[in-house]
């Protein structure tokens, strides 16, 4: 890969028959490291044909067939929805066609961090107190109680990173079995198991749908030292309630203070991968990149969370293709399946085109658009698929069914295990999360630079010419060790994560 | 025990009653009889209908002794029939007043609050860091101005792009921005949302100026920046909110959104239909009173419909009662599928109607005047009926964006609070208020303790009511409730 600034053109793959322009490029533009010279104008964003390709021939980018030729395409030919066929493009599942084991490092080789170690050997990247509320009832409670252990009241624990409210909007008014329930469970009972947690206090105002007992079995948590439960109609008013609670809080700290950092494998951490706010940058340089750091990361023997299934729809058969098993892919086809049926008759992007802004920014249709998103978790094969905040056990790269929805999804990722978030964007999402923390990375570097106290990356040096998507992906996977060993990211430092909290209200509210 | 109605076959339990207690002149208990559940005090046949406060609440499904303990085992559903109605015992009183703000364009405050608003999820660490910043100390100088309040919520991307669920996410923001109460408003934006701040402000035509300034977190260059501008955006609105004075209005300026929460064997007897009393005072007034909680309500079908005051009104509302059961809530395991939560049934109800019964109390025994849509725009008098869910902080988020400058909130549980129209509670029964230590305003247990009649529980109410629109702080006011229960209706699908 030649990506010398004068490189007119981005190549995201050796296979690839067509290259992505970083900039608008004019027609007899030679682009010598291509072997092409631009036959006509081609905006930003949009592609050039590196080399003759037949009519009905695959147009490849990513290495994936996004489209085929609609007739003879001379080398440097402007390439898009005029000439780049996509009706024909039949979706092969192809299940575990393409799977090759991951070709692991020997562990003595593996990267390290210093990470949090826990008691049962699980290994976190921070360590947080949550006061969780049950149902939104709790809300002001749990808050209040999380505001008073302010960074100074904490001064004296050091080992610990915050104490965080967990507030939402539902658990009560809602669905009370089904999957509705099991969903907002599993969130609330993942955050309490996290890594990331070293203890947590629940707020129960008693009598909600999402009863104290009734999470705590279908959660598998007792009460102990580090679990702890206040039930308001139990503990008076307002204001006793949060004297109890900040008592039963500054009980346990001592307890959660106790863990320390040690250099750990990386085979620990448990990335969750995000885009918000793309633009027609994403998909070539912040995306790809990621991309390349996930497959270092796995090499390494850690995991990778992609999602967002709504949004991967159109390059999902690129993942059942190198799904670890047919059984595994067939997984992911289901959660597509569930999704068409869930999003009928609505006005959602699963049953849309592209968007006119993104057909402009050079995206020629949705398949090519879900690719962009899909390479965020580079090219490892799919190990399992996970319903939404279900623990995620296996290593690897794996895919959780999430909405595209940034928040919503992340919580989900966190609540499945991740102890990091890699988010990409390209118009400047300011997203941060707790307890796991988000590492943000820009698309382009004018918005890096406008957004530097929000971004953590700048990926814009591939459009820019100034790095290979190899070195971005190094560089990368470099960050996230730093970050995972304790370095704040931007969006932890601006105080963004605990509004953030949204468990996926998938059910009714009455 | 307490017999509300002298028809009724039922009595309710005040206390735990031992076997062999009696409960009447030669009426024994036959079993333990809880506190707030129901006793028979006749003999019931199997299929006779179970009276409580002169309607009935469903069919017994065995025959019932006297003495026997009347709940969910053995009392069935009934098909929904007309509700006896309640008798409107309040007597006219003279003219009432209460000193409230009279903003420029005619409407009438109870707050003075400025508020931060968000179009999307995305903004809302920012909203949260600006709002937060204004405590006590900082608006000292602004004695006129009850706070500086953040409005986030959990949707505003990754929604359906057009439709009810975008439009009833404006409307409800809209309708916040738009209160009387809110003195002046900062909306935040990623830039990037679904919910495009523009297109928001155009479709709700709300036009910048000085006292609504919008800010673009992607335009200005992120969260810290954003939060700056934000927080001299709103220090610039206190001297202008600060010049509000109170002045004594009339009642009929007063729009009270109607609210049951945690509901229990007492709240029937006591908060409720005292609520209703103080309900039928304002409306005597040319008050606006707002009965919400469809899906509680829906079992009374016709009994509920059977109150509008014209046949528009009861297609309306017919309407909406249909959408619940036949659509949205179908197939859900709800509390409109006709099982009674299990909270409610242990605190004394015995039947969804029972319950829904209890709630209608609140609205007292006028006509229902109009039918709104969620969060739409409330501009009738008289009592009127929004379509709003049970689920409290949703439900009162749907009244106060319709205008509700105040809430009443019967309740079995505890305290709830609500921004910018503060939130009024009533315990239903002596205990809850006593646990509350200090959080609910009134205590309805008193009529159960046989210590005020409910009429005159109901003048207490609507008293209360005039002195908190006047600037009395409700108790979870200072307890800082509400910013965390302003909950827009999330209707869609998320995507």
């Amino acid at each position: 890969m030649t990506d010398r600034p004068q490189n007119p053109f981005i190549r995201l793959d050796p296979n690839d028959n067509v290259a992505v322009a970083r900039r608008q490029v004019a027609a007899g533009t030679p682009a010598p490291e291509e072997g092409v010279t631009a036959q006509q104008d081609i905006p930003a964003g949009h592609k050039i044909a590196t080399r003759f390709i037949p009519a009905g021939e695959k147009v490849l980018k990513y290495n994936t067939a996004i489209g085929y030729a609609a007739a003879d395409v001379p080398p440097g030919t402007y390439l898009h929805s005029h000439n780049i066929r996509f009706d024909a493009v039949e979706k092969d599942y192809a299940f575990s066609r393409d799977y090759r084991p991951m070709d692991l490092l020997p562990p003595e080789r593996r990267a390290q961090f210093q990470g949090v170690r826990r008691a049962d050997g699980r290994v976190g990247t921070r360590n947080f107190v949550g006061v969780m509320a049950l149902g939104n009832g709790g809300a002001t409670v749990a808050r209040k109680i999380a505001n008073a252990f302010s960074a100074d009241r904490i001064a004296g624990f050091p080992n610990i990173d915050g104490v965080v409210p967990y507030i939402h909007a539902l658990g009560d008014g809602m669905e009370r079995s089904g999957e509705a329930m099991a969903l907002l469970r599993r969130t609330l009972g993942g955050v309490v198991k996290h890594v990331n947690t070293g203890a947590t206090l629940l707020i129960a105002v008693g009598g909600e749908a999402n009863d104290l007992e009734g999470f705590l079995r279908d959660q598998g948590l007792t009460l102990g030292p580090t679990l702890r439960a206040l039930v308001l109609r139990e503990s008076g008013g307002l204001r006793r309630s949060v004297e109890e609670g900040k008592a039963l809080v500054a009980e346990m700290l001592p307890r959660a203070n106790q863990a320390t950092r040690a250099p750990a494998s990386a085979e620990h951490i448990v990335i969750g991968l995000q885009c918000g706010g793309s633009d027609s940058f994403s998909g070539l340089s912040a995306n790809p990149a990621l991309g390349v750091a996930v497959d270092i990361l796995t090499r390494h023997g850690g995991t990778a969370i992609l999602s967002e299934t709504p949004e991967i729809f159109g390059a999902e058969q690129t993942l059942t293709a190198r799904a670890a098993t047919p059984e595994i892919g067939r997984k992911l086809v289901d959660r597509i399946d569930w999704w068409l049926e869930h999003s009928k008759g609505r006005d959602t992007q699963i049953n849309g085109v592209v968007s006119p802004g993104n057909n402009a920014g050079g995206l020629a249709n949705i398949l090519e658009k879900a690719l962009g998103g899909v390479k965020k978790g580079g090219n490892a094969p799919m190990m399992e698929v996970y319903l939404y905040a279900e623990p995620v056990t296996t290593r690897g790269l794996v895919f959780m069914d999430t909405p595209g929805y940034d928040p919503a999804s992340a919580t989900g990722q966190i609540a499945g295990g991740a102890n990091m978030i890699a988010f990409t964007t390209g118009r400047g999402s300011c997203y941060g999360s707790v307890p796991a923390p988000t590492v943000k990375l820009a698309s382009n570097t004018p918005m890096h630079q406008r957004m530097e106290a929000d971004m953590d990356i700048n990926c814009g040096v591939v459009i820019d010419g100034e790095a290979s998507l190899e070195e971005m992906g190094e560089r990368i996977f470099a960050q996230i060790l730093r970050h995972a060993s304790g370095e704040k990211t931007k969006s932890e430092l601006a105080g963004v994560g605990e509004s953030e909290f949204v468990p996926w209200p998938i059910g009714k509210l009455w | 025990m307490i017999l509300a109605h002298p028809n009724d076959n039922v009595l309710t339990a005040i206390q735990d009653l031992p076997p062999r207690a009696e409960i009447e002149s030669g009426v024994l208990a036959r079993m333990l009889i809880p506190a707030g559940h129901k006793v028979a005090r006749r003999p019931i046949p199997a299929g006779a209908m179970v009276t409580k406060g002169g309607a009935a609440i469903g069919a017994a499904l065995a025959a019932i002794a006297p003495g026997d303990l009347v709940h969910a085992h053995n009392v069935g559903s009934i098909s929904p029939d007309a509700v006896t109605p309640q008798q409107g015992s309040a007597a006219l009183r003279d003219p009432a007043f209460f000193d409230g703000y009279l903003r420029a364009d005619g409407r009438v405050a109870t707050r003075n609050v400025l508020g931060v608003f968000v179009v999307g999820n995305c903004a809302a660490t920012v909203a949260r860091q600006t709002a937060d910043w204004f405590d006590e100390e900082r608006i000292a100088d602004f004695p006129n101005v009850d706070g500086v309040a953040a409005f986030v919520h959990e949707i505003g991307c990754g929604m359906e792009m057009t439709g009810e669920p975008m439009d009833l996410l404006r409307r409800t923001i809209a309708g916040f921005i738009r209160h009387p109460n809110t003195a002046g408003a900062v909306v935040l934006a990623l830039g990037c949302e679904r919910n495009n701040l523009k297109t928001f402000l155009e479709r709700e035509q709300l036009a910048l100026g000085d006292r609504l300034h919008a800010l673009t977190m992607q335009e200005r260059g992120g969260t810290l920046r954003t939060v700056e501008e934000a927080r001299r955006l709103i220090q610039a609105m206190l001297p202008e909110a600060n010049r509000a004075r109170r002045q004594k209005l009339p009642a009929a300026h007063l729009s009270v959104g109607l609210q049951s929460s945690g509901a229990d064997g007492f709240s029937g007897l006591s908060a409720n239909p005292a609520l209703g009393v103080a309900v039928d005072l304002l409306v005597a007034q040319g008050g606006t009173a707002i009965l919400s909680e469809t899906p509680e309500l829906s079992f009374l079908g016709e009994g509920l419909v059977g109150r509008s005051a014209d046949g528009a009104t009861a297609d309306a509302l017919q309407e909406r009662l249909v959408w619940w059961t036949q659509s949205y809530a179908r197939g859900r395991d709800v509390e409109i599928d006709g099982r009674l939560n299990p909270a409610s049934r242990a605190a004394g109800l015995a039947t969804v109607r029972e319950k829904a019964l209890d709630s209608l109390r609140k609205a007292g025994s006028t006509p229902l005047r109009a039918v709104y849509r969620y969060a739409d725009l409330v501009t009738s008098n008289g009592l009127v009926f929004m379509d709003t869910p049970s689920h409290d902080p949703v439900s009162v988020t749907g009244q106060i964006a319709g205008g509700a400058n105040l809430i009443a909130c019967a309740t079995g549980r505890g305290a709830f609070g609500s921004f910018p129209a503060p939130t009024l509670t009533i315990a239903s029964n002596s205990a809850v208020f006593a646990r509350a230590e200090g959080d609910i305003d009134l205590n309805a247990g008193a009529v159960i303790d046989g210590e005020v009649s409910i009429e005159e529980m109901g003048l207490r109410i609507f008293e209360a009511i005039l002195a908190h629109a006047s600037g009395a702080k409700t108790r979870s006011e200072v307890e800082g409730m509400g910013e965390d229960e302003f909950v827009p209706w999330p209707i869609g699908v998320l995507n």
